[in-house]
């Protein structure tokens, strides 16, 4: 790159000096010019005009007492050769006319003989008259000049003028002083068109420089100022300096020169280099000033897009190489980041999915719902999204993996940015999990073993005793007895059912099968048919939260979950009753809610504990614990919740939180 | 016609009938109740000859019964049989238990699930004074 100092008058006087020259003294010029231009005009035409008179006037003044004489004679012939030698005065001067003194015409003579003719036949006609004046063309004036003999008028002579010499010397003039005044305003705005030009010049260039910028080039061609060798100014001979020598690059934007008290790198050293001789050197006018201060915002530009760049790719290796899946999406949902994990989770490639997919194909559409939520309660940021959740990703076969997946919604100045989210696969996890609680389940289920043959003595023992109070009834005749043997032997069959149907459930894997329900309607059907309901002695209460709305559950399983629920709310009082249970359903965005609640005996904190952490029962003798396992499993199965909460002597609630899909909003 | 009283108190409805047709079949007549507190208002009422309890039951269970009874003077003789599940569910000790209310032991025990003759076989040696079988009896 080469400087060189192009003007060192300052831009502004020059601008200043121009556009004076432009706005003032060209106007001004021209104007009076113009001024000059008709005086010179009408000054040339009135000269010579008057100049053939003066001159007529010396030619008749000269022939005065012959032109007299003839006059009074009436000698026509000397009359008209008097005026033939007036006449011949030529220039403008185009007839003469000799008046007696009463003005009658007495002679006449023309410049030409057509004009001779008219003039002639135009007396004639007024023949006897005395002379009007002004007679001919329009271009022609008459001047009177009165003849006088001993001090007594004689006659008069008519001189009649033209105009053409008079024109054609004031059009001369004017021609001339036309040309002396053009070349001065030619000349001045041809150095005025310089002086811009000098001017303008450079501002086109530091024009051309700042769109090179704006285009992203941080590396214009800026010709402008003088390169000043700082080691010639310092007499410097550090050869080792890389300023040392370069008459490419000035000394300040180069970084790590070792010059004594200046910062290593650019900008920082460039406040100290301002004092520096050599940059003092290098100051040019406002344009290279100008020029200097965009190459300094280039290289500070440069600097700041290399932090940028390593920055980004810092991120990118980061992204690329976390043990996380990374999906981003733009703000129109079209994926922009998709990392290694991604890929290799997916089975697409970043160029299959980077710009042409949405974030949609791969995860659940109703997580769009979950990312408007808020997840931080700090306002400025203003974060979105769902915290780390179990979830699903599809591969490029269609398959749902499992995955832990969080998902943020990124926000600047209240526009969406667009979606991240992060994935974990959880497969493996799963597998391990599933085995621990299928594990878990057995060894429980044989620790349970002593309370179920517990449980089975307890209902041979209630089927003995059906038997037996019937048999006695039977030996008896005593109906009531018959009705009451036959009603345990019924309800010791039922229990078996049920216990079987728990032991079932609870000992192998299922998932859930999913239907369109009512919850209230499903609660409703467990109540009736577990037959609680209208013993009078324990009054249960089933209600509603909120609209009526289907939702998706396996309503089988839930039938079995919540009668457990029910039937353990309904054995929960010390006499049989009276007592209370109620049971709530709610359906919300994404989620449904059934609590069971009584006002029992409760339980303590340590019964709680136990109940949570595996199969307990409260009901001593008459109970396995199984029941409520089989419910939390159900729950399990169903990706929900169930929390216990409990009071002695106050009563116990029973809550089911599950995620479910609405079917419609009302019914 | 019955010349011997009994009270029988179990939560479960089903082996209080159970119980209860036993002991009439074997000439008791029988009262019964689900719960400790109605059982006790009973036994007040009734002062019967014998009494069944059951060990386990919501609300007061049947050891507080038991040991409220001992205490009082006019329930203290009264022959009483506890029936329990408990002892081979759990493996407790039930004279350790009731050592620590520092009260007499029941006077019998009948283990579920109830066999007819057995259960009579303890009545019998409660009522007439003598140990029940050894079979039959903890503590």
């Amino acid at each position: 790159m080469t400087m060189q100092f192009r003007r060192s008058v300052p831009l502004y006087r020059k601008l200043r000096l121009e556009s004076r020259i432009l706005l003032v003294f060209i106007p001004l010029l021209i104007l009076v010019a113009g001024i000059v231009l008709v005086a010179v005009r009408v000054t040339t035409e009135r000269y010579v005009s008057e100049v053939v008179l003066d001159q007529s006037e010396v030619m008749l003044g000269e022939q005065l007492a012959d032109l007299s004489d003839a006059v009074a004679r009436d000698d026509r012939p000397a009359l008209d050769r008097i005026l033939d030698e007036v006449l011949a005065i030529g220039g403008d001067l185009e007839y003469l006319i000799v008046l007696d003194q009463a003005g009658h015409p007495l002679t006449h003579v023309a410049s030409a003989p057509e004009m001779a003719a008219a003039l002639a036949t135009d007396l004639a006609a007024r023949s006897g008259l005395p002379y009007r004046s002004n007679w001919g063309a329009e271009a022609v004036r008459e001047d009177q000049l009165v003849l006088m003999i001993a001090d007594e008028p004689a006659g008069t002579v008519v001189v009649g003028r033209g105009d053409r010499l008079g024109r054609r010397l004031a059009n001369r003039t004017v021609l001339v002083a036309l040309a002396i005044l053009v070349v001065p305003i030619v000349m001045l705005l041809g150095i005025t068109r310089l002086m811009i030009r000098g001017a303008i010049g450079p501002l086109k260039e530091l024009t051309r420089v700042a769109e090179e910028i704006s285009t992203g080039n941080l590396d214009p061609r800026i010709d402008f100022g003088v390169h000043v060798n700082c080691w010639e100014i310092k007499d410097c001979q550090r050869t080792d300096c890389r300023a040392y020598l370069n008459f490419t690059e000035q000394c300040w934007y180069i970084d790590g020169t070792p010059c004594e008290g200046y910062e290593s790198r650019f900008p920082q050293k460039l406040a100290g280099c301002r004092g520096c001789e050599v940059y003092q050197a290098h100051r040019g006018d406002e344009v290279v000033q100008l020029a200097d201060a965009f190459k300094h915002m280039t290289n500070v530009l440069k600097g700041s897009r290399k932090e940028l760049v390593d920055s980004s790719d810092f991120q990118k290796r980061l992204i690329q190489n976390s043990f996380d899946g990374i999906i981003a999406s733009n703000e129109e949902d079209v994926i922009t980041i998709f990392n290694d994990v991604a890929e290799i989770l997916t089975g697409y490639s970043g160029e299959e999915v980077i710009g042409r997919l949405n974030w949609q194909v791969f995860f659940d559409i109703d997580l769009a719902k979950s990312l408007d939520l808020p997840l931080s309660h700090e306002p400025v940021r203003r974060l979105r999204g769902f915290s780390p959740k179990e979830s699903v990703v599809r591969n490029a076969a269609g398959e749902w993996i499992d995955v832990q997946l969080a998902g943020i919604c990124l926000f600047e100045s209240g526009l969406h940015l667009g979606n991240v989210f992060f994935f974990k696969d959880m497969r493996e996890v799963k597998t391990l999990r599933a085995n621990l609680i299928q594990s878990e389940r057995m060894t429980a289920a044989g620790r349970a073993a002593a309370s179920i043959s517990h449980s089975i003595k307890n209902i041979l023992d209630g089927l003995n005793g059906g038997i037996y109070v019937y048999k006695a009834g039977l030996r008896r005749g005593d109906e009531e007895k018959k009705t009451a043997g036959w009603g345990m032997i019924e309800r010791n069959t039922q229990i078996i059912a049920d216990l079987v149907a728990d032991l079932l459930n609870f000992a192998k894997d299922r998932k859930p099968e999913y239907e369109p329900h009512d919850p209230l309607e499903l609660v409703r059907r467990v109540v009736d048919d577990i037959g609680l309901g209208g013993d009078g002695e324990v009054n249960i209460q089933a209600r509603r939260v909120g609209p009526v709305r289907r939702v998706m559950l396996d309503g089988h399983a839930f039938h079995q979950c919540l009668g457990n629920l029910i039937r353990n709310a309904a054995e929960a009082f010390p006499t049989g009753g009276p007592g209370e249970v109620w049971i709530e359903v709610e359906v919300g965005e994404g989620w449904t809610r059934f609590s069971v609640s009584d006002n029992g005996v409760g339980m303590s904190p340590q019964t709680i504990d136990k109940i949570e952490n595996g199969m307990y029962t409260t009901k001593g003798s008459k109970g396995t614990g199984l029941g409520l396992q089989v419910s939390r499993k159900i729950v399990n199965e169903h990706r929900g919740t169930m929390t216990i909460e409990s009071r002695e002597n106050v009563g116990s609630s029973f809550v089911i939180k599950i995620p479910t899909r609405e079917l419609s909003s009302e019914m | 016609m019955a010349d011997k009283k009994a009270v029988v108190i179990d939560d479960e409805k089903d082996l209080t009938m159970y119980l209860t047709t036993i002991l009439e079949e074997n000439d008791f007549d029988v009262s019964a109740a689900n719960d400790a507190v109605s059982g006790e208002k009973l036994i007040r009422e009734e002062k019967p000859d014998l009494i069944l309890i059951d060990l386990v039951m919501p609300g007061r269970t049947g050891i507080q019964l038991f040991t409220k009874l001992r205490k009082d003077p006019e329930t203290k003789d009264i022959p009483l049989v506890m029936v329990t599940g408990v002892k081979d569910q759990m493996g407790i000790d039930w004279g350790e238990i009731v050592d620590r209310y520092k009260a007499r032991k029941p006077d019998g025990f009948v283990e579920k699930p109830i066999e007819p003759v057995r259960l009579m076989s303890v009545v019998n040696a409660v009522m007439s004074g003598v140990a029940p079988p050894d079979d039959v009896v903890h503590g």
